[in-house]
């Protein structure tokens, strides 16, 4: 159909142009973001559409009553839903969920601001089955039984649909779709639409169906002619770095080696795939330890605390803490560099960029703290945080009553044993994260702003934070594990590398400081890949902060960085594209060596093939063939049944007619043969 | 057969290597050579042809192995239909019958098997969970 350019070269003087029959009829949607489908040990979650494509008739919904006309008085169902971000509620799409074959699928308009009441689309109690409180473990507390963590969760994340929802931005091509409904589609004056009419096609279609067990068996059978994989289980690498090198090949208890964990946390999601801002749930939590680990890389160096800090980023924690799940498991099974009897504490940074009036508030576990040594562990390190807070401008405070952990990495140390620490969160009890795991947890919602008519290289620059939870933080590490009062006051956060982080990883990747440091292929949404996508980004911003340069590499490949004292079981070595100077563009790279090193995020469950396991997790992500959506004007039932029916007459009465002439072909083509009895 | 008549020597060509035949089944008769009875021997040939033709069929099946297909059974019904139960008796016609009615009986019954079969897996594979995996070829993507 496209393929007419041969022609065009010979229409083009008489001024006729190449036109394809397929753009005539369908406007492809640019933008698509649709929902995936995610499975479990026990259930599937998402949207699925069917093999072809789901096709309806687009309504633009008006309001919650006009549902009525999509799942009970419409007369040409199936219906496309448009619902505008008010709209997008657990009320509506339950009753869109339970529309019985009327719902072909849902597009929602995703607003240019935040909305104000907030939604989240994550449960009410994030990751209950897999933290620390449960049956065996003081109960009371189990499953938000003492506090609701976040309250404004309608669970829309966790519901199986069986049609495709996809999100469409505000823009232009939204209108279009608009324009299409007003034209063709709407009833005016109670009458009905006629044919044509306006409908999308969404393709959303996903191998993996029923549970993890089943589509990981699936995936496993090899019989047929070109084995399928149907699913990926979620997971990634986990970051790691130590203040003082620790060897790498010899996994296992590290003697007289005493470790304090500094813990945050990587990842979110979203209702959609791949969007996963995550500005308030992961980034702020993480840009506040690296700025940390930034501020303490002179002290660390200089007047090295007793104490080793192991900062750890974990990855995947939205499902069912999947990096710390797996950190704990090599940890406890000789897999890691140091063990669980090597750690003295730990501190996790959570949410902590909605601080209102500047105060956080520390979280500590009350069963364990019941032991009197851990107790006093504990009350150390929070006089170290309150100590830390002074002459800062930021308040520390424990919450002041009995209250479990929030939902944190901590709790999956918790469960191999009990271990001093303390989660610091800017929320005393329910979070004031009003966008907890949505897709509008963005710069917005941490009031990261630039002011007009900057350019990305000002915006880059301009200070959004004054980093002060980042300077706390450093202090509080550095007391923890044993350093000097006297360097206290030298560490101090910079602002700048707080903001160009944030700039980052909220507002564009694709700046000259990240090139720096790499091929920055895609912007980091945050969303937990499957094991075969490459997390790099991260940890080359973590050897910027933890590192020496050393020597530079001359060439302007990434070659392996080689010399002589290279030490790779202590070290990390690492390529950076570097900047070009000022007077030349060919960028300088160099080595760089740090301790910065990935770990395997990857649930062990998925290494013991325990698909049904209840304590590790076993999210899995469906495959798909491709993603797309379509818009195009369909018509009536009829006139389609018509259409081919005379299709069907034209092939039957052309058969007759050939039948006819045929044997009757010696009258009608008689043209005097020989006659055919020739004698031999 | 063809509604060209035949010249006079494809005739004849048949007419011996017909009566080669019937000599080798001993069933030359005199009067066979003289020509009044020739369109008698031409038609009782033509049946030693089809009877040779279904015997060489029947041979191949079982020599290859494919005598318990049901499809070839399928082939000897539908071709030797004509022959087994339309056309006028004669003498080969009968084992040509009992053979016709074997295969249709036998495709039958796996037709009925295979029908059952068939209805049963479709129904209850999602149901049978890993032993329906196991039993399947190609596994249908994002269905149960």
């Amino acid at each position: 159909m496209s393929n007419c350019s041969c022609y065009s070269a010979f229409l083009s003087f008489a001024g006729v142009s190449c036109n394809s029959v397929e753009k005539k009829i369908y406007v492809h949607l640019n933008y698509t973001v649709s929902c995936v489908r995610l499975l479990n040990a026990t259930h599937q979650i998402g949207c699925q559409s069917s093999l072809s494509g789901n096709v309806g008739v687009l309504h633009v919904l008006e309001s919650e009553e006009n549902l009525d006309w999509v799942l009970h008085s419409g007369p040409n169902p199936p219906y496309m839903v448009i619902l505008e971000s008010p709209l997008f509620t657990r009320s509506v799409m339950m009753k869109l969920k339970n529309g019985s074959g009327r719902v072909a699928g849902v597009a929602v308009v995703a607003p240019n601001t935040n909305p104000a009441e907030g939604f989240s689309p994550h449960t009410t109690c994030p990751n209950e089955n897999t933290g620390v409180y449960s049956e065996t473990y003081e109960p009371t507390m189990a499953n938000c039984n003492m506090t609701v963590w976040n309250p404004l969760g309608n669970g829309l994340s966790y519901e199986e649909f069986d049609f495709p929802i996809f999100s469409l931005k505000d823009d232009n091509d939204t209108q279009v779709i608009r324009q299409c409904y007003l034209d063709h589609n709407r009833a005016g004056n109670g009458s009905t639409p006629q044919y044509p009419l306006c409908a999308m096609q969404l393709y959303s279609h996903m191998s993996a169906v029923t549970d993890t067990a089943t589509c990981m068996r699936r995936n496993a059978i090899n019989f047929s002619l070109n084995p399928e994989m149907v699913c990926d289980p979620l997971g990634d690498q986990n970051v790691w770095a130590s203040t003082r090198p620790l060897n790498n090949t010899a996994k296992g208890h590290k003697m007289w080696e005493s470790v304090v964990i500094a813990a945050a946390r990587l990842d979110s999601r979203s209702f959609f795939f791949d969007i996963a801002p995550g500005a308030q749930s992961g980034v702020s939590g993480f840009v506040t330890l690296l700025a940390a680990a930034h501020a303490l890389r002179n002290a660390t160096q200089e007047a090295q605390p007793n104490r080793t800090i192991l900062y750890t980023f974990f990855q995947g924690e939205t499902f069912d803490y999947i990096g710390s799940s797996r950190m704990v498991y090599d940890m406890e099974n000789k897999q890691f560099v140091v063990d669980l009897d090597n750690v003295h504490s730990v501190l996790e940074i959570g949410q902590v960029g909605l601080r209102a009036d500047s105060k956080l508030w520390l979280h500590t576990d009350p069963v364990s703290r019941r032991n009197e040594s851990v107790n006093k562990e504990v009350e150390d390190l929070i006089g170290n945080l309150r100590s830390a807070a002074t002459g800062l401008n930021v308040t520390v405070d424990v919450p002041g009553f009995s209250q479990p952990l929030p939902p944190s990495s901590f709790q999956r140390f918790l469960r191999a044993r009990p271990i001093p620490g303390v989660v610091l969160e800017d929320h005393q009890s329910a979070y004031t994260n009003k966008f907890y795991e949505s897709m509008y947890d963005n710069a917005e919602n941490l009031n990261v702003s630039y002011p007009p008519n900057l350019t990305p290289e000002e915006q880059l620059e301009y200070i959004t934070d004054t980093a002060r939870v980042a300077t706390m933080v450093a202090r509080a590490l550095y007391r923890q594990a044993g350093g000097e009062e006297s360097q206290l006051s030298s560490i101090k956060a910079d602002p700048q590398i707080v903001t160009k982080m944030l700039y980052s990883f909220l507002v564009r990747s694709n700046n000259s400081w990240f090139q720096q440091l790499g091929n920055v292929i895609s912007f980091l949404t945050g969303f937990v890949c499957v094991v075969h996508h490459d997390f790099c980004c991260l940890q080359l911003v973590l050897n910027r902060n933890c590192t020496i340069r050393i020597f530079a590499c001359s060439t302007h490949f990434p070659p392996p960085c080689d010399s002589s004292h290279l030490v790779p079981q202590m070290y990390n070595y690492m390529w950076v594209q570097g900047a070009a100077p000022p007077n030349s563009t060919e960028r300088e790279g160099y080595c760089v060596r740090s301790t910065a090193r990935l770990s395997k995020a990857l649930s062990p469950a998925f290494d013991l093939e325990q698909y049904t396991s209840k304590n590790f997790s076993t999210w899995t992500e469906s495959r798909w063939k491709f993603i797309k959506g379509r818009i195009f004007l369909v018509a009536s039932h009829e006139l389609e049944m018509l259409t081919l029916g005379v299709g069907v007459g034209v092939l039957l009465s052309s058969l007759l007619v050939t039948y006819i002439i045929s044997s009757k072909a010696d009258i009608l083509f008689s043209s005097g043969r020989e006659p055919t009895n020739a004698t031999y | 057969m063809s509604h060209i008549p035949d010249s006079r020597w494809r005739k004849a060509v048949k007419f011996s290597v017909c009566l080669t035949w019937k000599q080798q089944r001993g069933e030359t008769k005199k009067n066979a050579i003289q020509k009044n009875k020739e369109e008698e021997v031409l038609s009782d040939c033509q049946h030693l042809v089809i009877w040779r033709r279904f015997s060489d069929f029947l041979a191949l099946e079982i020599s290859g192995g494919f005598a318990f297909l049901p499809f070839l059974w399928l082939v000897n019904v539908v071709w030797f239909f004509r022959e087994a139960f339309v056309k006028p008796a004669y003498t080969e016609q009968l084992q040509i019958k009992t053979y016709v009615k074997r295969s249709a009986l036998g495709l039958l019954l796996w037709v009925a098997v295979l029908t059952t079969w068939i209805t049963i897996f479709q129904h209850f594979r999602a149901e049978w969970g890993e032993v329906g995996d196991y039993l399947s070829f190609t596994i249908p993507l994002g269905i149960p």
